[in-house]
């Protein structure tokens, strides 16, 4: 079994008067991948911007396995910084954040983007990428910090069928490197295909993560069975 | 005509009077100009992030130094202060009132500018764990500066052109030598050569703000 990355206990947050999610307990495994699932408005979103505390939870916590361990969010809209190019983008936080030099981190930028499959791309601006550079720089400029754990929103939402092959196979290495990730999403078949584990996020709960086969079978609770036939019936039955 | 209003005689006479106007002039507009800048920053940064008293104060400063006519504001500084026990120079006093208008504005166009900067912007920021400041200053402040640069000159244009109420208040710049000039000489000349000097100085800005302007535009 492989250690905890980060649990959050007894979650709970609410939106004025109405309860987005309650009593919501998650645990992240290093190297392993939980992909949750749900409808717009279920607040996936939030989940994730409580985790890396942009908003702070009504009550519950988030214990990280190893204490001081750094979060990695990758946005929706990647929100790379439009002034700075491609390596100032992802050693900024190594320089001023982290208190490293120009030298250390810059060799820490350019291993991050070639992990990333961004090598050579040092010196463009964020401008002069497709989206799905911007992605990986996005994801370079999370590593660079040597996270923990990364989360990722709606990571396929602006890409085409071959790049998300590609970004599926970036979230491998970084789980085979014993990264705990975890994506929020309404892309069945980018969870099916690259998460070891699924959960729903509907009606203020998360269902209990299962592995794909067990969440896309007639086995998986009833809330998936009918979030899978009726909340996403312009979606084909996912195949491996 | 040529005799009346571009004597040459007068003209080399009445330079060196001109030169000292101009530079005092330059001085003038540049101390005032650099002044407001600050001012306008610290303005703005209060008015956005200070506390909320701070932010009325800052708000009731920006409007009403946006409404007083500058020259009401220097003839206020340089001939009524001084019945309060603050007797500035003409230069202090035309510096004081140029940087305070100045800097009315300067917080209002950068306050326009941090806020046309995206909210994700900051989130990405406080993710990669800097702090607010850092925020501010490596990914805030220099996207805000870009957005904002044409309006910043045509300020700074406006307070160049102000300088010339500086002459109500005997300071000798470039106006009120001209015009000094020209009653020693009993001629216009030197008030042309001024208007001349003032549109060689402020034309190549202009032409600065509508390029920035264009080039902004074709940005976005």
């Amino acid at each position: 079994m492989s250690s905890v990355a980060l649990r959050l206990t007894g979650a709970q947050k609410a939106f004025g008067a109405e309860a987005l999610f309650s009593d919501l307990d998650l645990t992240l495994y290093a190297g392993r991948h939980l992909c949750i699932l749900g409808p717009s408005g279920a607040g996936k979103s939030s989940l994730l911007r409580c985790l890396v505390g942009l908003e702070t939870l009504d009550q519950g916590s988030v214990t990280l396995g190893e204490p001081g361990a750094a979060l990695g969010l990758v946005f929706q809209d990647f929100r790379l910084f439009p002034h700075l190019s491609t390596i100032d983008n992802v050693t900024l936080a190594l320089r001023h954040g982290q208190g490293f030099s120009v030298e250390d981190a810059a060799q820490r930028g350019r291993e991050a983007l070639a992990r990333v499959g961004m090598a050579g791309q040092e010196a463009k601006a964020p401008g002069a990428l497709s989206g799905g550079q911007r992605q990986r720089v996005a994801i370079a400029r999370a590593l660079a910090l040597s996270p923990a754990v990364l989360l990722f929103d709606e990571p396929t939402s602006a890409l085409d069928p071959e790049r998300t092959a590609g970004l599926g196979a970036v979230l491998a290495e970084l789980a085979s490197a014993g990264m705990a990730l975890l994506t929020v999403t309404h892309d069945l078949t980018f969870a099916r295909r690259s998460a070891q584990e699924l959960a729903l996020l509907a009606h203020g709960r998360l269902t209990a993560p299962l592995p794909p086969e067990a969440f896309f079978s007639t086995a998986a609770p009833e809330v998936v069975q009918d979030f899978l036939s009726h909340d996403a019936p312009h979606k084909e039955a996912p195949s491996l | 005509m040529l005799e009346t209003f571009f004597n040459l005689e007068v003209l080399l006479r009445a330079w060196p009077l001109l030169a000292e106007g101009l530079w005092l002039t330059l001085k003038l507009g540049a101390l005032s100009i650099v002044l407001g800048w600050l001012g306008g920053l610290a303005l703005a940064l209060l008015g956005l992030y200070g506390p909320r008293y701070l932010r009325g104060v800052v708000r009731l400063y920006v409007d009403a130094f946006r409404a007083v006519p500058v020259l009401v504001l220097l003839i206020v500084v340089y001939y009524a202060l001084p019945f309060v026990g603050l007797s500035l120079s003409a230069f202090a006093s035309a510096v004081l009132a140029l940087a305070a208008v100045s800097s009315a504005y300067t917080a209002e166009i950068l306050r326009a500018g941090i806020e046309a900067v995206p909210r994700g912007q900051v989130e990405a920021g406080q993710v990669l764990g800097l702090k607010f400041w850092q925020i501010l200053r490596l990914i805030v402040l220099p996207q805000a500066l870009r957005l904002v640069i044409p309006p910043l000159t045509g300020n700074s244009i406006n307070v160049l052109k102000d300088t010339a109420l500086a002459s109500v208040v005997a300071l000798p710049d470039l106006l009120k030598q001209a015009t000094q000039a020209q009653a020693l000489e009993a001629n216009p000349s030197p008030l042309i050569a001024a208007a001349l000097i003032y549109l060689v100085l402020l034309l190549p800005l202009v032409a600065l703000v509508r390029r920035l302007e264009g080039r902004l535009g074709k940005g976005l």
